[in-house]
């Protein structure tokens, strides 16, 4: 492992050649800039691992069954499980997506689920993301440039083979096509995540497109080649949001959709990975409802467990949330990517009154969570290792089967003090090694 | 029980040639308990097939597709329907969206006063309706140019006018808090002009139409086009299209008893 840990700045200037890159808009303008690697791997041992992969099957086979319900016969709401506020006051309830499944009733297809390993070792799950979660190509090709520096490390620290992440995606794709080509559909050159798109498409053998080489025909599909050839898409790996996805359905002013996507969608003609109005299952609100999902459609007791959630919504609730204010992480609903997160003993006095006075104001949007003290992992910096926070997240797919893929994103914060550990925020990330034995 | 002639027509000028021009247009009035349609004549121009769709409101819609350059793209919409005296329409189970707020017509601080300060019994709904309709009806001043299709019920309200969009956005944000379920209607009604918009309720099973524009009953002469939880369900005509050029809408709308 020092091997590795020696050639760290070539890595990094490996990954920079080939372009691994995120983009983010400060103040309107869009930057490229550099995912910072860190060559200290996130280990999971075997044992913990199985444990990890049966608690990440089971709630991700729980959530498309929630979605598979909410959008059919509703029965969760009717026995009283989840209120039906938090279903239909979120703006990820699509209502056109109502009473009809995508092909093959699966929903979320490509999940990524955030967890973090607290000091007491338990693993706590921090969110869902079932819509357009990213972040695979990263561990996938820092795996490889590490492999090509220090070839041996992998085989004698008995590290898992994680190159079977487009195969497992390749898989996934296949199992939804009704026909013809796979294609990843990206809003194109100015997205955080177009990195991503271009090197998973050149690693599943999938035609990389925008909206704008895709038409709709007979309610069927097409992908146009520059001859002006049309071949039939079959699966569609969309990288672009529900909102954007047809503009004659959704935002009107969306220029990376495909008009009439949503008719060819409803009517069965592709696989649209991940399903539209997913966005109604990761809602921070529903999060809390997960393990009751659990419980209620597998019979089953969870085995991953969220972090101690309170739901505003709930009288109880709220006023634990308020009594407890400074000790707690409280949430908008609503945000994601790390915005909308604000811890309770940051803010100012006035800051806190305000807030407080808008959590009463509008209870449904807002969650409070206790502070996990999770475990830091080391990183290197000016040749010195320093504590960082880090989360993991997992990737789970869903074809004929659910699998986890063995690695996943550890990203880490690069500020001591913050527990925030999105790209989009300026973090890092690091390898994360699942052991064979 | 009357006959009435309608004639929608919408026309798009464009200050140049535009391509792959994908539209719908959401203007195909269907028969109810309260009307009947007893003719719908359609034209599109250019000319080009059209495929009929129903959305998940149960409003039927045109789609189509100009590959070709145009500068013009209009669209006329004509028939004859028969409409009736009652009151309320047929009782059915209503989505559960139409109880809850949309970003059109989701309540602010000053929209909540509002309603609090009605002292609406919820317990009965009707009245409860009828209240918030003169409520919203004297809570605006009806003055055209000053909102625009994203204009809010929170901002029309704060702005104290607007058009029957902004009278319908506003009740519907006062219904939804007195957790009455509510639909955005988009109609004609007699007279020349532009479509209307008005809002129904639904009250012990049954739905009933109110027009807080002229805080009147729905009755006689109004004939719905499609109905959804704001105007973003009910928008008449969408398109895009290639070429970034200007464009300029016309719309002329003719209703007449025959």
């Amino acid at each position: 492992m020092e091997r590795l840990f020696e050639r760290t700045a070539s890595v990094n200037q490996l990954l920079a050649r080939y372009g691994v890159k995120f983009g983010i808009y400060k103040n309107g303008v869009f930057k490229e800039q550099l995912f910072p690697f860190d060559v200290i791997p996130r280990v999971i041992g075997a044992k913990e691992w199985e444990t990890l992969e049966k608690g990440l099957i089971q709630r991700v086979t729980a959530l498309n069954l929630f979605l598979s319900d909410v959008y059919g016969e509703r029965k969760i709401i009717r026995d009283g499980v989840v209120p039906e506020d938090f279903v239909f006051s979120s703006s990820g309830f699509l209502p056109q997506c109502d009473g009809f499944s995508p092909v093959k009733n699966i929903y979320s297809h490509i999940s990524g689920i955030d967890l973090v390993k607290g000091k007491d070792d338990a693993w706590y799950i921090l969110e869902d993301n079932l819509r357009v979660p990213s972040g695979a190509s990263y561990p996938m090709i820092a795996r490889e440039l590490c492999r090509r520096v220090s070839p041996d490390t992998f085989h004698a620290n008995h590290v898992s083979d994680n190159r079977d992440y487009a195969e497992l995606l390749r898989e996934t794709m296949d199992n939804v096509n009704t026909g013809g080509l796979n294609v990843i559909l990206s809003p194109g050159r100015y997205n955080a995540a177009y990195f991503e798109h271009s090197f998973l498409a050149e690693r599943t053998g999938s035609v990389l497109s925008t909206g704008r080489d895709l038409v709709v025909l007979n309610d069927t599909l097409y992908y146009v080649g520059k001859n002006g050839r049309k071949q039939r898409v079959g699966a569609l790996y969309r990288r672009i949001s529900d909102e954007y996805l047809d503009p004659l359905h959704g935002n009107p002013q969306s220029l990376i959709g495909i008009p009439d996507l949503y008719e060819v969608y409803r009517k069965g003609n592709v696989g649209l990975l991940n399903a539209m109005g997913n966005g109604v299952a990761d809602d921070k609100g529903i999060y809390y409802f997960v393990p009751k999902m659990i419980s209620y459609y597998l019979g089953e007791e969870p085995i991953l467990h969220n972090a101690p959630t309170y739901l505003c919504f709930y009288e109880e609730d709220r006023n634990y949330t308020l009594a407890n204010f400074d000790k707690l992480v409280i949430k908008d609903v609503a945000e994601a990517g790390g915005y909308g997160v604000v811890f309770g003993s940051k803010l100012t006095k006035e800051e806190k009154e305000a807030f407080k006075q808008k959590l009463i104001a509008e209870p449904r949007r807002f969650i409070s969570q206790e502070v996990i003290d999770f475990q830091d992992i080391d990183i290197l910096e000016g040749g010195q290792r320093l504590p960082r926070k880090a989360d993991l997240r997992a990737f789970v797919l869903t074809g004929e089967t659910v699998k986890v893929w063995k690695s996943g994103l550890t990203r880490f914060s690069r500020n001591p003090d913050s527990f925030i550990v999105n790209s989009s925020q300026g973090g890092g990330f690091k390898d994360t090694w699942v052991l064979s034995r | 029980m009357s006959v009435y002639r309608y004639r929608y027509e919408m026309r798009i000028s464009f200050g140049g040639p535009v391509t792959n021009h994908s539209f719908k247009i959401k203007c195909l009035p269907q028969d109810n308990c309260r009307q009947k349609i007893l003719s719908c004549l359609w034209e599109v121009e250019p000319d080009v097939p059209l495929k009929v769709y129903r959305d998940w409101a149960g409003n039927a819609e045109a789609h189509g597709f100009v590959s070709d350059p145009h500068e013009v793209f209009s669209f006329t919409v004509s028939g004859e329907a028969e409409t009736a005296n009652d009151i309320c329409e047929s009782k059915g189970d209503a989505s559960p969206v139409y109880r809850y707020e949309t970003p059109l017509t989701a309540a602010g601080e000053g929209l909540k006063a509002f309603f609090a300060a009605q002292g609406v019994r919820p317990d009965a709904p009707y009245d409860a309706a009828l209240a918030l309709m003169h409520a919203t009806h004297g809570a605006l001043r009806y003055e055209k140019g000053e909102t625009d299709v994203a204009t809010s019920a929170e901002e029309a309200f704060e702005r104290g006018s607007g058009v029957c969009q902004d009278y319908a956005h506003v009740m519907l944000a006062l219904c939804r808090l007195a957790g009455l379920p509510s639909k955005y209607v988009v109609g004609f009604i007699p007279g020349e002009g532009e479509s209307h918009a008005w809002v129904e309720v639904q009250c012990r099973g049954y739905w009933y139409g109110f027009d807080p524009t002229n805080d009147l009953l729905v009755s006689d002469g109004y004939i719905k086009i499609s109905e959804g939880r704001d105007f973003s369900d009910t928008e008449i005509n969408r398109g895009c299209f290639r070429g970034a050029v200007s464009q300029e809408k016309q719309i002329c709308v003719l209703v007449e008893k025959s």
